[in-house]
């Protein structure tokens, strides 16, 4: 049974999709079977995978009823990972499919159809706090929320805490804050330096791991490849997602979630 | 030495609810979103001016009669109160939906909640079954409920006894176009509510 955790923010621009999409190559990577989900009207992570507006089947057709569950979920060359796709959805019709997808239970459907077969299922959502981000909320597990360490981000996320807050009281009494995760950290510039230190003196739930701002994101978004599968030397970011990996597991499991990680060892005798 | 404090974030809000969220049980309804968060402003969409469709023709190659109230007309199989209110809102286009039980206790809400909640509505709707149904005893037990105000339509769904209870789905501002799928909702919420008790 996957633990179903949403990314949400607010304020555009977080890292969302960035974030979404190498969350879930660590979780794969490191053996757990992953559904990275693409609700944004955007379509980012098949552009992050540079991929053509029309070029996979995904969400939009099984709405549409012209795509069954398994012809339009799609899966990688990294074993254990697979996409499941915004769909070839035409921008003339996102307000159509924010409606739909709001008020109809087919997030839901999709999701229960498959969720046996994975441990995680990863949802990146469009930024703002309208009907698809609701949407999400309302049938997932989990939610993560990316903090830009800029000014602006950190006067806005009020707002997502806001909604998250309504949604588990009213809609989905079940979800959980998985924690505030610091993207695009630069401890040498004094702006983002003054952020940061502001968000660890005043708000909790703020996990260990942070994002530092780098080239790798736009080479790796350049190139259409998740910042781990970049040819020559494993970028040391790539090893920070392992790490957010690790911690989100660990939380998840403090949670309640299950990791399929074994909580407790036998003793051993180190001589 | 370089001062780097910085004291522009009113981050007070943000805490409290970053507690509330590590405290609050997950079925808490005791704590409501809170009302100190200064200045919201809270839109109906009966309050709003319509001014043109929403939507315009789409010249995609897809079937866009996506709001047809009848896509969903088919027999349901709900396991829980919140895929069956869902399916509500999908099929009347409501702005949110509701249920409570007989003692006047929301079960489970979803749409477009307002930052109170349903709790008082739900009661009063409950209240008000008894002195309806006592406005025609022979007309036998009260189903439906419309009530148009100048601002906005509720409807209320009142449900066969189950296990010595009754429920009332509440569905605020359903489209005009709902009252042809009244009967189909009856039978659907009818025959599952084994599943959904």
């Amino acid at each position: 049974m996957a633990n179903i955790l949403s990314i949400v923010s607010s304020k555009g621009g977080t890292g969302k999709t960035t974030v979404a999409l190498n969350l879930a190559v660590a979780l794969a990577e490191g053996g757990d079977s992953t559904l990275l989900v693409d609700v944004d009207p955007l379509g980012a992570v098949g552009f992050s995978l540079a991929q053509s507006d029309t070029e996979w089947k995904g969400l939009a057709e099984y709405i549409m009823k012209q795509g069954a569950v398994e012809e339009v979920i799609m899966r990688t060359k990294l074993p254990g990972f697979s996409i499941l796709p915004r769909g070839r959805l035409d921008p003339l019709d996102v307000c159509i499919y924010e409606e739909y997808l709001h008020s109809s239970p087919s997030l839901g459907e999709i999701l229960d159809a498959v969720k046996d077969d994975y441990r995680y299922i990863i949802i990146d959502t469009p930024s703002g706090l309208g009907m698809v981000t609701r949407a999400a909320l309302s049938i997932s597990d989990f939610v993560l929320i990316p903090l830009q360490a800029e000014p602006l981000a950190l006067r806005a996320i009020s707002q997502t805490l806001r909604v998250l807050q309504h949604v588990k009281e009213n809609e989905n009494p079940g979800l959980e804050l998985i924690g505030i995760l610091a993207t695009m950290v630069q401890l040498n510039k004094d702006v983002s330096f003054n952020i940061m230190n502001t968000v660890w003196a005043s708000l909790n739930r703020v996990l260990d791991t942070y994002i530092p701002r780098a080239d790798v994101f736009g080479i790796a978004s350049e190139k259409g490849l998740p910042i781990g599968f970049l040819p020559g030397k494993y970028p040391p970011e790539a090893i920070r997602f392992e790490l957010l990996a690790t911690e989100i597991k660990g939380i998840i499991q403090g949670l309640g979630g299950a990791t399929g990680e074994v909580d407790e060892r036998p003793q051993r005798e180190l001589i | 030495m370089k001062d780097r404090s910085v004291n522009s974030y009113d981050l007070k809000h943000a805490q409290e609810i970053l507690n509330k969220l590590a405290t609050a049980p997950a079925s808490s309804r005791e704590t409501p979103v809170s009302r100190d968060t200064p200045g919201f402003l809270r839109l109906s969409t009966d309050s709003l001016p319509r001014t043109s469709p929403l939507t315009k023709t789409s010249e995609a190659d897809v079937p866009r009669d996506t709001s047809d109230p009848h896509m969903e007309m088919k027999p349901q199989k709900f396991t829980n109160w919140e895929g069956c209110l869902a399916w509500c809102l999908g099929l009347t286009r409501a702005e949110a939906a509701f249920v409570v039980d007989s003692q006047g206790f929301i079960i489970a809400s979803r749409g477009r909640v307002p930052g109170y909640g349903f709790e008082g509505t739900g009661a009063e709707m409950v209240c008000s079954v008894e002195q309806l149904e006592r406005i025609a005893p022979d007309a036998g037990k009260l189903l439906w409920v419309d009530l148009d105000y100048d601002k906005k339509r509720i409807a209320g769904l009142i449900t066969p006894e189950h296990n010595a209870q009754y429920y009332v789905i509440g569905l605020i501002a359903p489209e005009p176009a709902y009252h042809s799928v009244k009967q189909f909702i009856t039978a659907q919420i009818v025959e599952n509510l084994p599943n959904l008790d």
